[in-house]
């Protein structure tokens, strides 16, 4: 392919003010990535929130969104809805204090869990001391929230499910100008295929009688997972999630390239699925979704194998050169403790690394097409400067 | 060290909170350690120690000139019980590791770090670190608990640790997962989960 002079976006570097808040008629898109997870909040006009996905940056037990939104000092009740892509255990940690905080927003999740065998699976594990820090413990306290406001408030207690080509939110305010804000939420995923092969992955973790307990091994090639698609009057923007694709034209990337009906146009931004992985890279997305040239964002994964590669690296790199990362999925940022624990460490393991060596926080706020800001904060960087 | 504006300013002063993290846990693991193994009077007097030095330091010379007893006043004389050594172990690093993949001489674990939370790790560990009776643990998805500190004996010898303990779950048993079934059906008609 004929390598395209591509024009940068300018970027505005970490020491920026992180309390000022976006205007009515902005859409934001802020991606936390705490190195191994990530979550992404949207502004969808006029003090309007969702948040997809949650995470804890390192040495902290807060969600980062609302940790955000208190520093902006907006209250709660400005979340209108939640959505859990998938129930990985990096992609939800603490999304049920979000729940329990925020009031007004209503409970999304992908449709592969809309079965009777991941109740049981939560209601059992969720007991467990083992589903300590785990997704299925998230979804277990998600559940007691649901069942105290469907016996006292009776507002949002019912949770809604995505599926491919779902419209699943819809907004429209006036701006101070009397201009329309109009915003339509899309879910692209899961098809119906991964839907069924989800719930078949999900009866095998179920507890076997007389066999001991055990963790629940993440689910791969993650099928099952919510990719989304906004509409911001006229901007479009693609939210990837953990969303693979294994060449399978039922399942994965596959099917939402070949939908009929998916909504129309091509997006500006693209929060890049899995990590940035190869198996979650499609070269139709870039030509059939996207415009020339968009924005790319993605967290790294850090956790025994590093995403993204090198190869993935370039991959990206080829298709915009507006793409950032929220931390160095290289870092080789070694964590401090005593010096006997470290002497210990190696005469015992030599391989001892952190799950969340480098993370940051990229912010873009788009008033137009093009007229938009980037801005990178904490280990946040250009992802082409990486080597 | 710059100061910490709020919880969200993590990121941006990453060194100084992770030393100050790790010099913080430290210690009170330390104390902690000690308050399970010592008697309670060691304690006291080490918690109460820097306040009788303030108070000595205030003592009032000025109505004697006897220097006899200012000598013995700036260089008191303790008894201290002569009890036997009590053995004791003092943990500096503590994780909670769950197996996540298992090889024919070493597996992978995550670690979460229970003494810096939140500063989590990942490994591969050396089955040889396994005691005989916890090897057949071994498998993925089993919890463990580390803990690397030092243990004094009882002849005063101070000798390093690592101890790797496999944690032994009871099996699920049918009144379990019965119970976790019809709540399962309850929740569902009960929020619309179907």
């Amino acid at each position: 392919m004929p390598e395209k002079k591509q024009k940068k976006s300018a970027v505005l570097l970490d020491g920026n003010d992180l309390t000022n808040r976006p205007k009515e008629n902005e859409l934001e898109i802020s991606i936390f990535g705490p190195g191994y997870g990530e979550c992404v909040l949207l502004h969808i006009g006029r003090n309007n929130w969702i948040v997809v996905d949650s995470c804890v940056f390192p040495g902290d037990n807060y969600p980062t969104p609302l940790l955000y939104l208190d520093k902006m000092n907006i209250n709660y009740n400005a979340v209108k809805a939640i959505i859990a892509t998938h129930w990985h255990d990096d992609h939800i940690k603490g999304i049920s204090n979000i729940f329990s905080a925020c009031k007004n927003a209503e409970f999304i999740c992908s449709d592969a869990l809309k079965n009777q065998e991941f109740l049981e699976l939560v209601e059992t594990y969720g007991n467990c001391v083992i589903a300590e820090d785990s997704g299925v413990k998230e979804f277990h306290e998600i559940l007691k929230v649901m069942i105290e406001r469907s016996e006292k408030d009776k507002i949002n207690y019912t949770p809604k499910f995505a599926v491919a080509d779902r419209h699943i939110w819809k907004s429209i305010f006036k701006d101070n100008n009397g201009d329309n804000i109009t915003t339509n939420l899309y879910s692209l995923s899961p098809s119906d295929a991964a839907i069924l092969s989800a719930k078949l992955e999900i009866m095998k973790c179920l507890p076997v009688q007389n066999e001991h307990p055990r963790s629940i091994p993440a689910i791969s090639p993650n099928h099952a997972s919510v990719a989304l698609w906004l509409s911001f009057n006229d901007i479009n923007i693609l939210l990837g999630s953990d969303l693979e694709e294994k060449g399978n034209p039922n399942k994965g990337w596959s099917v939402i390239i070949n939908s009929k009906t998916r909504p129309n146009g091509k997006a500006i931004l693209y929060k890049v699925a899995h990590h940035g992985s190869i198996n979650a890279y499609h070269p139709k997305i870039w030509e059939k979704m996207l415009t020339d040239n968009p924005i790319a964002i993605l967290t790294p994964f850090s956790k025994g194998k590093k995403l993204p590669t090198i190869e993935g690296i370039q991959k990206i790199c080829s298709k915009t050169s507006n793409a950032f990362i929220t931390g160095n999925p290289f870092s080789k940022k070694k964590f401090k403790r005593h010096h006997l624990v470290e002497k210990t460490l190696k005469e015992t393991t030599g391989k001892i690394k952190m799950i969340t060596p480098s993370y940051g926080h990229v912010r873009i706020r788009i008033k137009s097409k093009n007229k938009y800001s980037i801005e990178l904060f904490g280990n946040a960087t250009t992802l082409c400067n990486i080597k | 060290m710059p100061a910490v504006q709020s919880k969200y300013d993590f990121f941006h002063n990453y060194e100084d909170i992770q030393a100050q993290n790790s010099t913080y846990a430290q210690r009170q693991f330390l104390l902690e350690e000690h308050m399970e193994k010592m008697p309670d009077e060691i304690i006291k007097s080490y918690l109460n120690k820097e306040l009788e030095e303030e108070k000595s330091d205030k003592i009032d010379y000025s109505y004697s000139n006897n220097t006899q007893f200012i000598e013995r006043k700036k260089t008191p004389v303790f008894f201290i019980e002569s009890n036997p050594l009590l053995e004791r172990a003092i943990s500096l690093q503590k994780w909670r590791g769950i197996v996540e993949e298992v090889n024919k001489n070493f597996f992978k674990a995550k670690l979460i770090n229970l003494t810096d939370k939140g500063f989590d790790e990942y490994a591969e560990i050396s089955n040889d670190e396994i005691t005989q009776e916890d090897t057949e643990l071994i498998k993925p998805g089993a919890i463990f608990y580390w803990s690397i500190g030092y243990s004094h004996s009882s002849t005063g010898q101070r000798r390093r640790f690592s101890d790797i303990r496999f944690r032994r779950i009871p099996i699920w048993d049918e009144k379990e997962i019965n119970i976790a079934r019809k709540k399962a059906k309850k929740i569902s008609s009960l929020i619309g989960w179907q």
